[in-house]
């Protein structure tokens, strides 16, 4: 299987707390990898890491095989990031929000791909909502729309069952199905025990900013 | 081709950041009213503390004109990037494609914008109330690298305090320093267009303002390139 995303030796550190320490990670075409780990054991700053939001202190991140530090935007337009906070402006709306960013992508044929994104995961007849005005779970399906919108082969799922109802997270599921049939990959991370997702995942945990493997 | 293409696109990038904070800001107005407000009882009140002559307006309304956006431009940048820290939005601009010299730059085109609003309905109520004559054609040409200055440095020191906990202390401090050359530039270059008949006079000033603008610019890019890496 082809590797879509490559970890070598990453370190991090805050202050002299060592919170990412020489981890590796490979990701393949198709493959969907779920991290647990306790608070505070490094899990978002691994994918603050991998989306360029945090810089590392060492170690390599490669993505399609272009090195992150030295090739930014390539590898930017080949991931998206889902994380806490959902990346959106409250004063827009949904559709001038996910306008934006596939402006920003340099899409084409913006019109249709929102259209299409926000009928995949139930946005349609929300579109021209301020995002002031949406839910929680609402705003995060946005956040969804807005990662799905350039097509990425790598997603990045920050704790995405949190603050999604029974409802949302059924949808969810479905959304990932979709997108590893068509050769994505995704890193989730979760200190839930039940995630969801019911398919073939790769169970890892991180400790001491070292990933093992985790049986469960 | 490839190279017209890739600039193409970095200022199609630009102008879609600039365009997007032009939306936010007429539906949040949450730096124009409140700019304009300040520069404009700014000028008011130095109508009042102020007795203007005939002999003495020329020298003082430079000074009131350019204090007045100075410190209207600052009550400005302390919350040009409000809507960027709401919900995360500014670490989404940091995961997308773009560089982030390209951010910087489309938040001080933006911010150009607005500072330009601000000083078309300044400078007709300066007119007013001091009774002076202006070339549009010349206070453009003085008031656009100015404006522009101000607009980069702001938007640099801006980004540098927008995550401290004491923004509104830290901005001044780092802004006024920085200025001081754009603030002289501009009060003697329209000074000279008010009181000298032609531009000529004041081009020394603008061409001055023009360097520190580049200088700025490229320190400010790669400066803010720094801060968001780290």
């Amino acid at each position: 299987m082809n590797s879509l995303l490559e970890v070598e030796n990453l370190t991090k550190s805050y202050g002299r707390n060592r919170v990412i320490d020489n981890l590796y990670l490979s990701l393949s075409s198709g493959e969907i990898v779920i991290i647990r780990g306790a608070n505070g054991s490094g899990k978002t700053t691994l994918l603050s890491i991998i989306s360029s939001l945090v810089s590392s202190d060492s170690g390599r991140v490669k993505i399609l095989g272009n090195d992150l530090k030295l090739n930014p935007h390539i590898c930017r337009s080949e991931l998206a990031f889902v994380a806490h906070q959902p990346f959106l402006y409250s004063q827009l709306t949904v559709r001038e929000n996910l306008e934006f960013s596939a402006r920003l992508h340099s899409l084409k044929d913006i019109n249709s791909k929102v259209l299409n994104k926000t009928s995949l995961i139930g946005l349609s007849d929300r579109l021209d909502s301020k995002i002031a005005t949406l839910s929680h779970g609402f705003i995060k399906r946005v956040a969804i729309a807005r990662a799905l919108l350039h097509d990425p082969k790598i997603l990045l799922f920050d704790e995405p069952e949190s603050g999604l109802d029974r409802e949302s997270l059924q949808l969810f599921e479905e959304i990932i199905t979709g997108e590893l049939a068509k050769e994505r990959s995704i890193l989730m991370t979760t200190h839930s025990p039940q995630i969801p997702y019911q398919g073939d995942v790769r169970n890892l945990r991180i400790t001491k900013g070292m990933l093992v493997d985790d049986p469960l | 081709m490839t190279l017209y293409r890739s600039v193409g696109m970095y200022f199609y990038h630009l102008f879609v950041i600039a365009r997007k904070d032009f939306l936010l800001e007429i539906r949040s107005k949450d730096v124009i009213l409140p700019v304009f407000m300040f520069s404009f009882l700014v000028v008011v009140t130095f109508n009042f503390a102020l007795e203007a002559t005939p002999n003495t307006v020329n020298l003082i309304v430079p000074g009131i004109l350019w204090v007045s956006m100075l410190f209207g431009s600052m009550v400005g940048f302390n919350r040009v990037f409000l809507s960027e820290l709401e919900l995360g939005a500014f670490q989404g601009l940091l995961t997308s494609p773009i560089g982030r010299d390209v951010i910087f730059l489309g938040k001080v085109l933006s911010n150009l914008m607005f500072l330009v609003v601000i000083e078309a309905i300044l400078v007709p109520v300066l007119i007013i109330l001091f009774n002076i004559t202006l070339s549009p054609l010349d206070m453009i040409c003085v008031s656009l690298p100015a404006l522009l200055g101000l607009s980069l440095s702001g938007t640099l020191f801006a980004a540098i305090s927008m995550n401290m906990r004491a923004k509104e202390v830290m901005l001044p401090i780092l802004f006024l320093p920085a200025v001081v050359p754009i603030i002289l530039g501009s009060v003697e270059s329209t000074y000279l267009i008010m009181t000298e008949a032609s531009l000529h006079e004041s081009l020394k000033w603008i061409i001055l303002m023009i360097i520190f603008d580049v200088v700025y610019c490229v320190v400010g890019a790669v400066g803010f390139t720094m801060i968001i890496e780290d």
